[in-house]
């Protein structure tokens, strides 16, 4: 019954759960707590921290291919901890919190879930300084595109009742040689992306082994794995344009 | 710790329940048993409800309400479909629809209040002491609006609703109770006017909703409506009669519809017998069950495809489920078991009572709340998208369907005129493109300074609760004032209605109802008054003078004795008048009336 599990190539670092929290002073009783759930003088609830990323709420590594099943019971623990059906009877302050903590982790577990999604988080997580730098389409791909266009216009235009029909059923044929050509580019990109993803999923794991003589190459790496991730994810939304384009006309003539 | 009590509030039957040390147990009323049918009806002495209003379905047809959950948060516009098959009568009032009784309207959730009265006051008698928290169970599809007027129902009823949960959802929790299974367990619940499909997984004691879907206006009540339908036909061809006019006929059908449903349950073939008005004998017809699966497949069919729209939600094949739960009173329909069957490919978990698993799931989730319960955690969904209107009637999505709550969505807008003094905030419920065809839930203004167009930032912050129920805070971040709005819903009850309402239901209960029912016996004394006066002067003639002169010192005693304030003098005045009048009112309906109406009062003929 299990949905498929993303699979990791390196076993995964040895888990540590602390939370990020917005203070190390309790809200309440004013005391360090010490960066727990909870203050560990007065035993109430904490804020989760505003600056603290999806990953880290789940103490996992910023990977592209998590461990899905790992993921939810760490997601089941902490809704254990956050949820209001806890907080009853505790003050409003109290619940206002894990209103909030279970809020963002509920988001942040929808985030961390899907696939897409994931990928997308962690690009703007690590974009830093390329991070308004705009995407182009890569080369080849926006000829391709363009002369895809020109059988849709065309195929649009011989579809128009007011027009007489010539060669429609050439057209037809032309659609759905570019409906294939375009999924086949989109799972070709897929593949690609996710060799890149284990490839860098390969590079956190062993960051803290590596010396630091390789230091700068292996920022360089990294950054260069990032950059052609993002331009996959690029390309592949302008193909699912397109695509998406090609069967609505489909389906509607 | 304050016990946290469960209650199913059905639109055909209500239960209430608690947890028992570990197990959840339904709670018997007085005469020991758990089912309350979900009617209230009007009476001379008061209101009745349960057993007692479903007695007077026939004999008191125009005061006595039933499946009121189907108006619960609804505007009378939402309800146009649907109002001619309800003999009692509907109006409307500051958008919310209300039931008019004699001269005074109630909400659905005042009538629903009367109900969870009724099932309060059972668990009080049982456990000796006041209850004063309850959980109750939705339709997982039921909007904002909807959940709304329910807690409105809880508070009214006097009782803090710590928990609104979904039905489905609330089913689960007492199937994973009792079966200790892991996995992904669909649970279908067609109850008497609402269909749910929830697909959940059960994992380490956490009930996790993965995707839900529903139709709030398709149950057990549609499938009795379409025998109703056949019947009025063959009346109208063989008899001539229209039945439309007869709402205590109508009452009779849906009855004698009901019944032959739950007999065509066990049985392949079912005969209707039913007394027509007019002297026009007896109307028969056998039903066989072929015939009713005709009557209902679209119908079920609608269910099928709402179940295929939720695996598809939940990004899941049907034959990945490891179990389905059958929830509500119409799953016990054959073709209803066939069509899920088909469906999700395996055959339906039927051990649990579908009428009590939802009461007995409400009970569960109390435990939890109130701390009796470990751990077990329901992490449910909002059922319907969330958003604002954007430019040109559009809808812009914060917060999508299926989303796990609690949970929160912020954006940031700006506006699209130059020294704009306000923008509105229209929120919307629902998965159309357009804001008029979703939910509107609430509509606010928010106050700008003037600036050029697209210069402001308006943040907009969604926050769902955990019982689904949403709050909206908009702000100004240019001028650095977080301005937080307090949400007016567009269908629902203010604080001050509702205030007003738990003083009206005070007035309502017990002690008090002989003051109102002095006023509806003198509303009945004038129109009976002007009546008579008017029947005597039309049928002057026909008296003869005995006669004549006992319905005139009738008629002074009634004059004499409105100025009483003990009801029951009113109502005897009353009844003298119409005995007095009783030969008189024939006549009159002999004359004035060629459709006989039959045991009716010289009031309701001449009006």
């Amino acid at each position: 019954m299990q949905r498929k599990a993303a699979v990791v190539e390196n076993p995964s670092p040895p888990s540590k759960l602390s939370l990020p929290i917005a203070t190390s002073i309790c809200w309440d009783c004013k005391s360090e707590h010490g960066g727990s759930y909870y203050c560990q003088q007065c035993v109430k609830i904490q804020p989760l921290s505003k600056e603290g990323d999806y990953f880290e709420y789940f103490g996992v590594p910023r990977l592209f291919n998590l461990d899905l099943d790992q993921l939810e019971s760490r997601y089941y623990m902490l809704s254990r901890k956050f949820h209001p059906d806890f907080y009853g009877n505790k003050s409003a302050v109290e619940q206002s919190i894990s209103l909030g903590n279970s809020a963002v982790l509920n988001t942040a577990y929808q985030t961390l879930k899907n696939q897409d999604q994931r990928v997308q988080y962690l690009l703007e997580l690590e974009a830093g300084a390329w991070k308004t730098t705009q995407t182009t389409l890569s080369e080849g791909l926006f000829d391709e595109l363009m002369e895809i266009q020109d059988t849709i216009t065309s195929f649009k235009q011989a579809s128009d009742p007011h027009r007489k029909k010539t060669s429609m059923s050439c057209d037809h044929d032309q659609l759905y040689a570019s409906k294939t050509l375009l999924e086949e580019k989109h799972n070709a990109l897929s593949s690609r992306l996710q060799a890149l993803s284990l490839k860098w999923d390969h590079l956190v794991l062993v960051k803290s082994s590596i010396s630091d003589q390789i230091k700068v190459q292996y920022d360089m790496d990294r950054e260069a794995i990032l950059i052609q991730i993002r331009n996959i994810v690029s390309d592949q939304s302008y193909i699912t344009r397109v695509l998406t384009d090609i069967n609505t006309l489909i389906s509607t003539t | 710790m304050t016990k946290i009590i469960g209650i199913d509030l059905g639109t055909t039957n209500s239960l209430i329940s608690y947890m028992d040390g570990n197990r959840p147990r339904v709670i018997p009323n007085a005469k020991g048993q758990v089912i309350v049918p979900s009617i209230v009806s009007f009476l001379e002495t008061g209101y009745v409800v349960g057993d007692l209003a479903k007695e007077q379905l026939i004999k008191n047809t125009a005061r006595t309400v039933y499946s009121i959950k189907r108006f619960m948060g609804l505007a009378l516009q939402d309800l146009r479909h649907e109002l001619r098959y309800f003999p009692y009568t509907l109006a409307e009032q500051k958008g919310i629809v209300t039931v008019q009784i004699g001269s005074t309207e109630f909400t659905p959730s005042e009538i629903s209040s009367m109900i969870l009265k009724e099932l309060k006051k059972s668990a009080e008698d049982f456990f000796g002491e006041p209850i004063t928290q309850a959980v109750i169970t939705v339709p997982a599809y039921f909007n904002d609006a909807q959940r709304q007027a329910t807690k409105d129902a809880g508070r009214i009823a006097g009782l803090h609703v710590t928990r609104i949960v979904n039905e489905p959802t609330a089913a689960s929790l007492a199937y994973g109770l009792q079966n200790k299974q892991q996995g992904l367990v669909a649970v279908y619940d067609l109850g008497g006017g609402t269909f749910d499909i929830s697909i959940l997984k059960l994992r380490e004691g956490i009930f996790e909703v993965l995707a839900t879907n529903g139709n709030t206006h398709l149950g057990g009540d549609d499938f009795d409506r379409k025998i109703v339908q056949v019947m009025a036909k063959d009346i109208q061809d063989q008899f001539d009669l229209d039945v439309t006019k007869y709402i205590v006929l109508i009452q009779s059908m849906r009855v004698a519809a009901e019944a032959a449903k739950c007999h065509l349950t066990s049985n392949e073939t079912t005969s209707i017998s039913l007394p027509l008005p007019e002297g026009k004998g007896t109307y028969t017809r056998d039903l066989h069950r072929s015939e009713f699966e005709v009557l209902i497949k679209a119908l079920v069919m609608d269910t099928v495809v709402r179940c295929q729209f939720a695996l598809s939600d939940a990004g899941i094949s049907a034959s990945e489920i490891d179990d389905v739960v059958l929830v509500g009173g119409a799953t016990r329909t054959p073709l209803v078991q066939q069509m899920v069957e088909k469906t999700f490919k395996r055959i339906p978990h039927t051990d649990l009572n579908p009428d009590e698993v939802v009461a007995l799931g409400a009970a569960v989730q109390g435990g939890i709340l109130a701390g009796e319960v470990q751990d077990m955690l329901l992490l449910d969904i909002t059922p319907l998208s969330l958003g604002i209107e954007g430019l040109g009637g559009t809808v812009n999505s914060l917060i999508r369907r299926n989303t796990t709550i609690p949970t929160q969505a912020k954006e940031v807008y700006t506006t699209s005129t130059d020294n704009q003094t306000a923008v509105v905030i229209h929120v919307l419920q629902g998965e159309r493109e357009l804001s008029r065809d979703n939910r509107s839930l609430a509509q606010f203004h928010l106050p700008l300074p003037p600036a050029p167009a697209g210069f402001p930032r308006i943040e907009v912050n969604f926050i769902i609760d955990a019982n689904g129920i949403l709050n909206v805070a908009a702000r100004d971040i240019q001028t650095g004032q977080s301005k937080a709005i307090e949400v007016k819903p567009s269908y629902g009850l203010t604080e001050e209605a509702i205030d007003e309402m738990i003083q009206d239901s005070i007035k309502f209960s017990e002690a008090d109802i002989a003051e109102r029912l002095t006023i509806e016996a003198r509303n009945e004394m004038d129109a009976l008054e002007t009546s008579t006066v008017k029947i005597l002067t039309e049928e002057k003639g026909v008296l003869e003078e005995g006669e004549r002169n006992q319905i005139e010192q009738a008629l002074k005693n009634l004059r004499e004795a409105r100025d009483e304030s003990d009801y029951r003098i009113l109502r005897k005045s009353i009844n003298e008048l119409n005995n007095a009048t009783k030969h008189l009112a024939e006549i009159a309906m002999d004359h004035q009336l060629k459709a006989a109406l039959e045991n009716k009062t010289i009031t309701e003929i001449v009006s």
